[in-house]
């Protein structure tokens, strides 16, 4: 895929190394940022159809998962007494950090006004969508009845009966469906003048007419500039502190229990820290490919990769002193079932390779970022994240399981070991996840380019008075 | 007594921005612009006014936090209460993250609604999209609206016109075109 | 499909009757039969449980008085029955061996009534027949030739004294005719009294006098005839503060038994050298008087034998000698000894005839029946009711010599080996669709009378052998029941008040007639010759060899109770392994044999080769095998066949212990369902079972030590109503399990076969933990019953987003099924792991007959909810109407838990009360909480398991 008519920029490595490349490389006219972007979009490349295909057929493989489970029982997943949550919940977890990346990219440098922000919010904001929708299927699956799902939300019924307040589950629920719905709307509302380029560009009638609908008849005049100015800042100040709450709640699912290995006040920082630091991985994931089969290497400049890097290796240490801090605590709390589950248990038990796992992927892999050349070099940094992926899984499995394999009683500690309906599901919503975003670069322009025309006269009238 | 409305086409911020200041000056009132992005600096001249949506958002976002509170207080305390845990009916604490959440919500929900309201839309159609040359708007076309020009056919009225057109050419307008305000303006 | 579902109302088969039209038929019957109580009720008139009111309220059980059988020995239980419908089995409190309480294989018997396995027609030359045909097929073979020539009969030991009639009957009419006995456990030991008592006597236990107690390989407490009642006079004297002191219990034993666990003083040694212990004491504490051959004593070795001595010196008279079955008769012989020098004999210990019929003569003897069989002299073949193919020593090779007979005829409930080798098969009809007779341990007559009449349209022995009896084919034979009444009428002499003294015997489940007399010490001698003799012909296997032992399985038995899903899913004691046998071997010995838990090895025994599992099981004796009996079936039960190994299939026909046998591992490994993997504390005990001793408790008491009580975060509010509790005291917890069994039973706790268990997916409300401590080479085994402790700040309720899990005024922690979503938040937050769930519709696709043994009074569970102990909230909501009602004297709560356990180690009731027994055991001084440091004050206390150790033995 050519990068259009614009000269592809040169990288310049070595010792002399640009301390601070470009947020954006010279990208000739408006119209030509447009026509270029547009065009992604206008005119797809000829993989992405295969590559649709294939995930699709991963949505299948879920679809089917999720059948077998709801008719024949949560039976057929590898969970007991006392692992009763096991691959579903972690799945979730994971998941919804992922979604945090993109509303904390949105949101936060937004705010703070971070001009890298605008090449690669889009992005992160359909990530963000993607993953929570794959995190909301697994607590609706993990039910032994989840038919009646609906009884965790307050209406009145014949039962008279309400659901109890007290429980963290009812407040994922609110919290995930506001998350979800929060998140939507800043996309959208987003998205809403380049959806009306898109239908003033677009080649055919019947995409402008499409088009038309979702631009809901943008038209740019001053008035609507203004409120949507106002209107996108307050969405961004709302979801700033939603990113933070929402994997706090998430993480008083644990937090709220006593069992050794839950039962920690650190939870709450600590998985934000970690959702940030998967989430900037997956957005390397997705992005890195992206920028080079699209060629953005214009857009998505090097000073993106870097500061995402810069991103990963603090929330990375974040993460590594939560570590840090459980274990120190458990060992200072002098609480015999704690230490256990802590000190032998995570690190020694049955389980204890995820553990070292853990370390190398979340704690070792990202010191490499110390290096301005490895933050820049897409391939490395692509790896990195890859690991973290891995890394980040993992963790929330050995939290969430070895705790429960090593509980009060002794008498019940016992092991879990996934089906392969578990693998399945895993497998299956990272299919639907890629499929979902597919779907997005083929339909919607993935880079704000109204904003980016803007960032690109704000950058020149900088210039200009120095 | 009808009026006109002219329609002037410029491409860049800069020289939009120094006409609408201009034609402010000439004491033009009602005067409008659409652009392909955002320019702040246009919304003095065009004096579009201070939006109330803030305190809007605010409101709903406090009303969406007490409403979730007394339904959390009154379905688990008063309509429905049992001994959980031997834990008090009402355990404020464990009311905190959905009373949060539920003002995020109705607030965020609120600034959406309010910009869709304050920008007028959605809507289906509008009759600068006739304007012929009026799709490049969301590419790099910058249009400078000004209204209150009497269409009156007395001298002064054609000289005010005239005059209006000059300093819009000289402001470095690509094309100046009249209409009406029922054309334009619906 | 429909079409083979076995069907509970003996319809045709294509046309099978739901349980609910059954209840609604139910319900109707009564309406219009009253007394008889439904359409199933036996013809003749049964007699409910004198406390039950005399009409049947449809959805109000009756209690019904009849016996359990096992091996000729009868234990009284009550059966109740919901509109004819037996659904859960009581001890008897009047009945000797009972005394309200049960063993495990009493609770689970009701669910063999509805085994689908069951036989349900006869069979003639392997086509269906009607039971005429059969009978009179029968009666050709029996009476072809004259005097009963060439027929034999073998029978399953019996101490029915009808059957005693029935069979001078038989020998009257047919004096050729051969009778055998097969399958008796109790030969060695009436061996060992012929030997030196020069007759057959059973030795009788009073636990209640003894201050210490001896077992020489005697699970006493958990199995055999009179378990249940000595492991209750065993509990009256296990507690500290039980008057009369604390009593001392030393083991010897090969392998780990729940009285094993009891045990102060526990040795681990081979079954052989059992006998060197015994001989030891007696040279000790005859001081000479006997002769006992010093190679033999000194073969065993230890501190604890010299101590035991003294210390039985020291409780002269007080103290009692318990031999195991499996146990040679020299050894039993060796007991008769030490209760003469010991002086036990009318204190501790009485002698008295065996209530068995033809104890101890060759007619009980397996060899004798091979023997008789081989010599071709048998053309008639009757088996009644034992499975006599496949329970039997290999050497006999039963198979070959039934299946060569030219006609014979097998009773039986199951379509199992034995059915496989005869030519005729009848069904045998369940004890709770038989009329009979038995006796207790002690004699105790009690009348066995059915509930319902038989499903499937059985017979028992005494029908069969009625048909003999009766003149003429066209003569109608007299019933069982007509029988019984007649046995009892001649014991009553004659018809004056006999109809009343039979209406009492039935209402009460035993007869007026007085047990069996013990011989008065007077009459009584010890052949000092022939022990002496005895002991010199004694041989002991040199130190190090190998042995194998086949005890009787402590969930199958013999094999009888193979295909009761309850039995099958029950844990053992120690290693808590389910729905197999393995072959149970010391760390040490596998070790030495290099073999480790899991691998598969072929055992080798006198030629003879048998497949199975090496399980390491600590505290057992090192160079010892050990593999029960009952597993490896053939026959037609789904669920017994293929489990486990066959046992008998090494088993010779000379003792039940074997030297000179080989282990090697076939490179394979198999994985055991076990249900409780670990059983290392990890330090815990304070936190969770706690121990103590008898010792430092007195230190503490004087000490005056403060016990430490949890800080409330929350004020609970003041109870109003009575508040439900529960204490259960470890000292006392024998590891039995007839209160697991009894809590399926009662509150329909589905089985999940072995694959759900080994996921870790079973399903009981209450278990018993066993955790083993101490060290390796003398481990000690701590249980505990784990059960919902009904915390009163209940972790798993405040995590449920639905409100399915809250605490009532009366201090339940209740579930709520309706409103169970699922989520299983609950089980992570429950501390003690007792929240169970089900991962699939266990009920589902399950026979229609076996839906028969629900309680109507609990709840089905379905797919997808969470379920747990509910303290039996339908006998306390139960209870708690009829006080309402205002009945008379209304019986306290009981759980089913509570109800069945002999030794009364669970207490419930209302601790609002402060004069109630469970009131003032949660204020015991050895009381505590478990895990009660989190705050969560349970409603269950546990009293520290105490022991009675002797301060010689340091």
């Amino acid at each position: 895929m050519s990068a259009g008519a614009l000269p592809r920029p040169t990288r310049a490595y070595g010792p002399g190394l640009d301390p601070e490349p470009p947020v954006l490389r010279d990208i000739g006219s408006d119209e030509a940022i447009t026509d270029e972007l547009l065009g992604k979009v206008l005119h797809p490349p000829k993989w992405l159809k295969w590559a649709l295909l294939v995930t699709a057929g991963g949505t299948g493989l879920l679809l089917l998962a999720v059948a077998y489970t709801l008719v024949t029982g949560i039976g057929v997943w590898g969970n007991d007494i006392p692992i009763a949550w096991a691959f579903a919940i972690t799945n979730f977890v994971w998941w919804i950090g992922i979604g945090h990346a993109g509303t904390f990219i949105s949101a936060f440098l937004l705010l703070l006004e971070q001009k890298w922000r605008t090449s690669i919010n889009r992005f992160a904001e359909a990530m963000t969508l993607f993953a929570v929708v794959q995190a909301g299927l697994f607590p609706l699956l993990h039910m032994g009845r989840p038919w009646f799902f609906y009884w965790l939300v307050p209406y009145p019924s014949t039962m008279g009966v309400w659901p109890q307040f007290r429980s963290a589950l009812t407040w994922d629920v609110v919290a995930v469906a506001t998350y979800l719905l929060v998140s939507i709307l800043f996309w959208y509302l987003g998205l809403v003048p380049d959806l009306a380029a898109m239908r003033d560009r677009a080649p055919e009638r019947w995409r402008r007419r499409v088009y038309a609908v979702f631009a809901l008849g943008w038209y740019g005049s001053a008035r609507n500039w203004s409120r949507w100015r106002i209107g996108y800042g307050l969405l961004g100040g709302l979801a700033a502190p939603l990113v933070v709450s929402v994997h706090s709640i998430v993480s008083s699912d644990f937090a709220i229990a006593l069992v050794p290995g839950w039962h920690s006040t650190i939870f709450p920082p600590y998985f934000v820290a970690g959702a940030i630091f998967s989430g900037f991985a997956m957005v390397v994931t997705l992005l890195v490919p992206a920028r080079h089969v699209y060629g953005l290497q214009h857009v998505v400049t090097e000073r993106h990769l870097d500061n995402i890097g810069k991103m990963l290796l603090a929330t990375g240490w974040m993460v590594l002193w939560s570590y840090v801090v459980e274990i120190w605590s458990a060992w200072y709390s002098g609480d015999t079932f704690e230490q256990y589950v802590y000190l032998v248990a995570r690190p020694f038990g049955p389980y204890g390779f995820l553990f070292w796992t853990v370390l190398a992927c979340n704690c070792l892999a990202p010191q490499a970022l110390w290096w301005r050349r490895v933050r820049r070099s897409p391939l490395v940094l692509w790896f990195i994240a890859g690991a973290i992926q891995v890394g980040m899984w993992t963790e929330r499995f050995f939290l969430i399981v070895t705790s429960q394999s090593r509980g009060f009683l002794p008498s019940s500690w016992n092991l879990y070991r996934p089906s392969i309906v578990d693998v399945s599901l895993l497998l299956g919503t990272l299919a639907f996840f890629c499929f979902l975003f597919l779907l997005f670069l083929r339909f919607v322009p993935f880079v704000a380019i109204s904003e980016l025309k803007a960032l690109r006269h704000e950058l020149a009238e900088e210039k200009r008075h120095g | 007594m009808g009026e006109t409305i002219f329609v002037a086409e410029f491409d860049s911020p800069a020289t939009i921005l120094a006409a609408a200041e201009r034609v402010r000056e000439l004491g033009f009132g009602e005067l409008d612009a659409v652009t392909p992005f955002p320019i702040a600096a246009l919304e003095r001249p065009l004096r579009v006014g201070r939006s109330r949506l803030r305190w809007a958002v605010l409101l709903v976002g406090l009303g969406a936090a007490a409403l979730a509170f007394w339904i959390l207080h009154w379905t688990n305390a008063v309509d429905y209460p049992l001994n959980v845990g031997g834990r008090p009916l009402d355990s404020y604490p464990t009311d905190v993250p959905i009373v949060f959440e539920s003002a995020v919500l109705g607030a965020a929900s609120a600034a959406f609604a309010g910009v869709l309201l304050g920008a007028r839309l959605p809507r289906l159609h509008h009759p600068l999209f006739e304007l012929e040359g009026f799709e490049r708007t969301t590419v790099d076309r910058f249009w400078l609206l000004v209204a209150n020009v009497t269409d009156a056919t007395d001298a002064a009225s054609e000289e005010e016109r005239g005059a209006l057109r000059a300093e819009l050419e000289r402001m470095g307008a690509r094309s100046v075109r009249t209409a009406s305000r029922q054309e334009v303006r619906p | 499909m429909r079409a083979d579902r076995p069907d509970p109302m003996q319809h045709a088969p294509s046309d099978p009757i739901a349980r609910r039209a059954f209840l609604q038929r139910m319900g109707a019957a009564i309406a219009l039969y009253g007394a008889t109580g439904c359409t199933r009720a036996p013809a003749e008139q049964i007699v409910p449980y004198v406390t039950q009111p005399p009409d049947v309220v449809p959805g109000r059980p009756r209690m019904y008085a009849t016996a359990f059988v096992l091996d000729g020995y009868a234990t009284g239980v009550l059966v109740e029955s919901h509109e004819g419908r037996p659904t859960k089995i009581e001890g008897n409190p009047e009945h000797p061996a009972s005394l309200g309480a049960t063993s495990a294989f009493e609770q689970a018997s009701v669910l063999s009534l509805y085994d689908p396995d069951r036989m349900r027609a006869p069979r003639l030359n392997g086509t269906t027949a009607s039971f005429a045909q059969v009978f009179a097929a029968v009666r050709r073979a029996a009476l072809a030739r004259r005097e009963g020539e060439g027929l034999a009969i073998v029978l399953a030991p019996s101490s029915s004294p009808t059957l005693a009639r029935v069979l001078r009957l038989v020998r009257e009419r047919l004096p050729s005719a051969r009778v055998f006995f097969h399958g008796s456990r109790a030969r060695a030991a009436h061996e060992g009294a012929r030997m030196v008592r020069g007759r057959v006597l059973e030795r009788r236990h009073d636990l209640r006098r003894a201050d210490v107690v001896v077992s020489l390989d005697d699970d006493f407490l958990a199995r055999g005839p009179a378990c249940a009642r000595l492991a209750h006079d065993f509990a009256s004297r296990r507690t500290p503060n039980s008057e009369g002191g604390m009593n001392r219990l030393y083991v010897f034993e090969p392998t780990f038994s729940a009285t094993g666990t009891m045990a102060d003083h526990r040795v681990r040694v081979r079954a052989h050298d059992i006998a060197a212990v015994a001989a030891r004491l007696v040279r000790e504490i005859s001081k000479g008087r006997l002769a006992v051959p010093d190679v033999l004593a000194d073969a065993a070795k230890g501190v604890v034998v010299d101590a035991l001595a003294r210390d039985l010196v020291a409780h002269r008279g007080r103290c009692a000698i318990l031999v195991g079955a499996s146990q040679p008769p020299v050894v039993h012989a060796m007991a008769h000894a030490l209760d003469e020098l010991l002086g036990n004999v009318g204190s501790t210990v009485t002698l008295a005839p065996s209530p068995l019929l033809e104890a101890g003569e060759p007619s009980h003897d397996a060899r004798a029946l091979a023997a008789h069989l081989r010599s071709g002299a048998v053309h008639t073949l009757l088996v009644l009711g034992t499975n006599v193919v496949y329970a039997s020593p290999a050497d006999l090779e039963l198979e070959k010599l039934v299946r060569a007979v030219e006609t014979s005829f097998y009773l039986g409930a199951f379509a199992d080996e034995t059915a496989d080798a005869c030519t005729m098969t009848m069904p045998e009809a369940h004890f709770l669709e038989s009329w009979g007779d038995a006796r207790a341990f002690d004699g105790t007559v009690s009348i066995v009378q059915p509930l319902v009449a038989p499903l499937h349209g059985a017979r028992t022995s005494l029908d069969v052998l009625s048909a003999l009896l009766s003149p003429s084919p066209q003569e109608p034979a007299p019933s069982s029941h007509a029988l019984v009444r007649e046995t009892m009428r001649v014991g009553h002499g004659g018809d004056a008040g006999f109809e009343a003294a039979w209406r009492r015997a039935l209402r009460r489940g035993v007869t007026d007639d007085a047990p069996i007399a013990p011989v008065p010490p007077g009459e009584l001698a010890l052949d000092r010759h022939a022990l002496a003799a005895a002991l010199g012909a004694v041989r002991l296997p040199p130190p190090g060899a190998l042995e194998i032992v086949f005890p009787t399985d402590e969930r199958v038995h013999d094999g009888r109770f193979a295909n009761n899903a309850w039995l099958l899913e029950l844990p053992t004691v120690v290693t808590k392994l389910t729905w197999s046998n393995a072959a149970t071997l010391s760390s040490a010995t596998a070790a030495r044999l290099g073999l480790s838990d899991g691998d598969e090895v072929d055992v080798t025994y006198e030629g003879r080769t048998a497949r199975t599992v090496a399980h390491v099981v600590p505290g057992h004796a090192d160079d010892s095998v050990a593999i029960t009996l009952g597993w490896g079936r053939r026959g037609g039960e789904t669920n017994a066949r293929g489990r486990g190994v066959n046992a008998y299939a090494l088993l010779g026909s000379g003792e039940a212990i074997g030297a000179g046998v080989t282990v090697r591992r076939t490179g394979a490994a198999r994985a055991l369902a076990v249900s409780q993997p670990n059983h290392d504390l990890h330090d815990r005990e304070h936190h969770i079972a706690r121990k103590t001793t008898l010792a430092a408790l007195e230190t503490r008491r004087t000490e005056r030590e403060k016990r430490p009580v949890a800080l409330p975060l929350y004020q609970l509010a003041p109870a109003d109503t009575r508040q439900w509790g529960m204490a259960i005291d470890l000292s006392l917890c024998t590891g039995c399990s007839a209160c697991v069994v009894a809590c399926q039973a009662e509150n329909n706790v589905p089985t999940v076969g072995p694959d759900g268990v080994a996921k870790g997916r079973i399903m009981h409300w209450l278990r018993v933990d066993a955790y083993v401590g101490g060290d390796r080479h003398a481990p000690d085994v701590t249980l505990q019953p784990m059960l919902c402790q009904h915390c009163e700040k209940a972790p798993c309720e405040y995590v449920c987003p639905v409100d399915a899990t809250v605490h009532s005024s009366d201090g339940l922690n209740q579930m709520v099924y309706n409103r169970c979503v699922g989520t299983r938040f609950c089980s992570n937050n429950c501390p003690y792991k007792v929240r169970r769930f089900n991962w699939f519709d266990y009920h589902q696709g399950e026979p229609d007959v076996v839906a028969l043994v629900r309680n109507p009074d609990v709840t089905v569970r379905q797919r997808g909810v969470m379920e747990k102990c509910t303290f039996c909230v339908q006998r306390i909501r139960e209870h708690e109407i009829a006080v309402h009602r205002g009945d008379a004297d209304v019986p306290p709560v009981r759980t089913a838990c509570q109800a069945t356990c002999p030794t009364g180690a669970i207490v419930f009731g209302d601790l609002a009360d402060k004069g109630s027994t469970v009131a003032r055991l949660h204020a015991d001084e050895r009381a505590y909480g478990a895990l009660e440091e989190l705050g969560t004050k349970p409603r269950v206390a546990y009293l520290a398991r105490t022991k009675n150790p002797n301060p010689e033995i340091a």
